[in-house]
């Protein structure tokens, strides 16, 4: 029972990998290949998931779905990530005037519904990119990992092995970057995991919206189209629906797993 | 790997107690309250001596920075001489640091995003007058500082946030005070839900735990926090209203009750998902104290000892996160109002 999260969630997570990096060799047909006489049709042997309105197979669309979900969640955690570890650890490393003004910001940061300044920001966009839904999740995103990381730096400022490599006369970036980093990473990475799974489902709440990336075949904006229609053909709705779950309940068992073995103390 | 041994707590691990006890320290945080107070007026200020086709807003702004200042410092020096509980003038001044700050952050997010707010709201088959009229409307051809006091502040000061763009040019605080009612009708119903669902299923996992009961506790705690709203609705609709036909369809309105139910569910499923999880941890952790034991002893009845004993220190950490996540509700709300075509701020806002 103990292993349970690392079967099912890094078997979840390596099969959307795996799906997204093969999509274009996985799908039977190109997505935006319509088939007009088996418009809205069920899942059936030469549609395993069905077709939608204009007759595109479920499936194919699905499978390059994979790749604007796992993309955006890379993307905006590693864009979070990167800008929240490194004002997170100058904020408290350096502390005082650097720190106070960090926190408000954060605090600002962390009060403001980050989703509401995402539909603001793609509102204005367009036709939004990946790119542009990347950067709007991010707006608002870096800062809880600037919040974690500044707190654990200053748990380890005093530590030791910091005081003894501040005495030798290391440099302040290189004793972030070779002393303390190394020792918030797993935190951090534990974050980062849940943060994709958020990341994902903001995606596709966005393209649910109608928000989403242009012209990309987004699973909130199959959820979208199949919505409308979820009276005469349900698996429309369905199947994207259960990828999303699938993907963010995946992602989520493995930071579960992750935590439980990096952080025993914040055991759930 | 590397970074897989954690170090064992420091000194000073928590958040609340890093800051270090320095006599000098609140001294220190004065002086730096006061130069940024003063800094931001002074430096808009300079900002119009140098610029004279801005420095009517850049007046304006170092104005509205100075009233800003003394209202904050006002409080502060209330809470300093006892005349407001000093906690709560603490958090009047961050409300407005905050306040302020966010919404200089929507000024800015929205001006920095790719995109031009006219093509958005005409469309790109505009004509060039209606284009230009707009573009006036919406002070986009002044600087930015100017549109930043004169059509961002000033609109909101007057109390209207500013008008819409069609032809009723409604003010936005009367479109906003007519649906945020309906939101706030539907948080507060998911919270119930939320809450109704959590605290059974949570205690009932810790108390039975290792059963089939704590596992399907932690089954809908991993699932309910996964499962988008956006497709639980249609879902749930699909299920009560046309295949079962138990829940009246939201839209109808001679049973209000009946018709938030669905609406309600879908906004609380991932709350209560999350609530759940936190309960039964919550509520293991105080079982193993000693009162809990020495309530046992005394032969109090399970009920009792759960309700009185358990329960009340273990709901400490639950509600705090019950408050923090009804902000979370109201934004939930744009997807789930959109999902079951209800009135509300989502819909205004889409």
């Amino acid at each position: 029972m103990r292993r349970f999260p690392w079967i099912v969630g890094g078997g979840l997570v390596i099969a959307l990998l795996v799906i997204a990096a093969l999509a274009p060799w996985l799908a039977p047909y190109p997505p935006e290949q319509l088939d007009l006489v088996n418009d809205l049709a069920g899942p059936t042997g030469a549609h395993w998931l069905g077709t939608d309105e204009n007759g595109a197979d479920l499936l194919s669309q699905m499978l390059f779905g994979a790749r604007i979900a796992v993309g955006v969640g890379l993307g905006t955690v590693t864009l979070c990530a990167t800008i929240g570890v490194t004002l997170g650890a100058i904020s408290g490393w350096f502390g005082g005037l650097v720190d106070e003004v960090m926190m408000r910001v954060i605090d600002i940061l962390m009060a403001f519904p980050g989703i509401l300044l995402a539909i603001l920001i793609i509102a204005l966009t367009r036709s939004p990119s990946v790119w542009a839904v990347i950067f709007a999740l991010s707006v608002t995103g870096w800062a809880s990992y600037a919040r974690l990381v500044r707190g654990q730096v200053l748990s380890l400022r005093g530590r030791p092995f910091v005081v003894a490599a501040q005495a030798m006369g290391a440099p302040s970036a290189w004793i972030i970057a070779r002393h303390l980093l190394p020792n918030v990473m797993a935190p951090v990475i534990v974050q980062a995991t849940f943060g994709m799974a958020g990341a994902i489902l903001a995606e596709a709440g966005l393209s649910f919206l109608g928000l989403g990336p242009d012209g990309v075949p987004s699973w909130g904006a199959l959820l979208d189209q199949g919505a409308r229609y979820f009276l005469v053909s349900g698996h429309l709705a369905l199947f994207p629906g259960l990828a999303i779950l699938a993907t963010v309940l995946g992602i989520n068992l493995l930071g579960d797993a992750l935590r439980d073995r990096w952080d025993p103390r914040t055991d759930a | 790997m590397a970074w897989g041994r954690k170090a064992p707590p420091g000194r000073s691990g928590s958040l609340l107690h890093s800051r270090p006890v320095d006599p000098l320290a609140a001294r220190r945080r004065l002086w730096l309250a006061l130069s940024v107070a003063l800094a931001l007026p002074a430096a808009a200020a300079l900002w119009g001596a140098s610029h004279p086709a801005q420095a009517d807003a850049a007046y304006a702004l170092a104005r509205k920075c100075l009233v800003v200042d003394a209202v904050a410092f006002a409080l502060w020096g209330a809470g300093r001489k006892g005349w407001l509980p000093p906690f709560i003038a603490r958090r009047l001044v961050s409300l407005i640091i905050v306040l302020i700050g966010a919404s200089t952050l929507v000024f800015g997010a929205l001006r920095a995003a790719p995109g031009d707010p006219v093509d958005a709201i005409l469309g790109e088959q505009a004509s060039a007058e209606a284009r230009q009229a707009l573009t006036t409307a919406l002070c986009l051809d002044q600087p930015l500082l100017v549109q930043y006091d004169d059509c961002f502040w000033d609109t909101v000061l007057d109390g209207s946030l500013g008008h819409t763009f069609d032809v009723a040019r409604q003010p936005v605080i009367e479109l906003l005070a007519a649906h945020f009612p309906a939101t706030a009708e539907l948080a507060l119903a998911g919270l119930c839900v939320a809450a109704c669902v959590a605290f059974p299923l949570g205690l009932l996992a810790a108390v039975r735990r290792g059963t089939w009961l704590d596992h399907a506790g932690s089954v809908f705690a991993l699932v309910g926090v996964a499962v988008p709203a956006f497709w639980l609705g249609p879902m749930l609709l699909l299920a009560f209203t046309v295949a079962f036909d138990v829940l009246p369809s939201p839209v109808q309105t001679d049973r209000p009750i009946a018709a938030l139910l669905l609406p309600a569910l879908t906004l609380g499923t991932s709350l209560s998902a999350k609530l759940t999880r936190m309960i039964r941890a919550s509520v293991l952790e105080v079982i193993g104290e000693d009162h809990v034991v020495t309530a046992r002893a005394k032969g109090l009845t399970e009920g009792r000892i759960l309700v009185k004993h358990v329960l009340r220190n273990a709901l400490i950490p639950v509600v705090t996160v019950m408050g923090l996540q009804f902000g979370a509700l109201l934004t939930g709300a744009i997807i789930t109002e959109k999902v079951f075509a209800r009135p509300g701020v989502g819909t205004l806002l889409l």
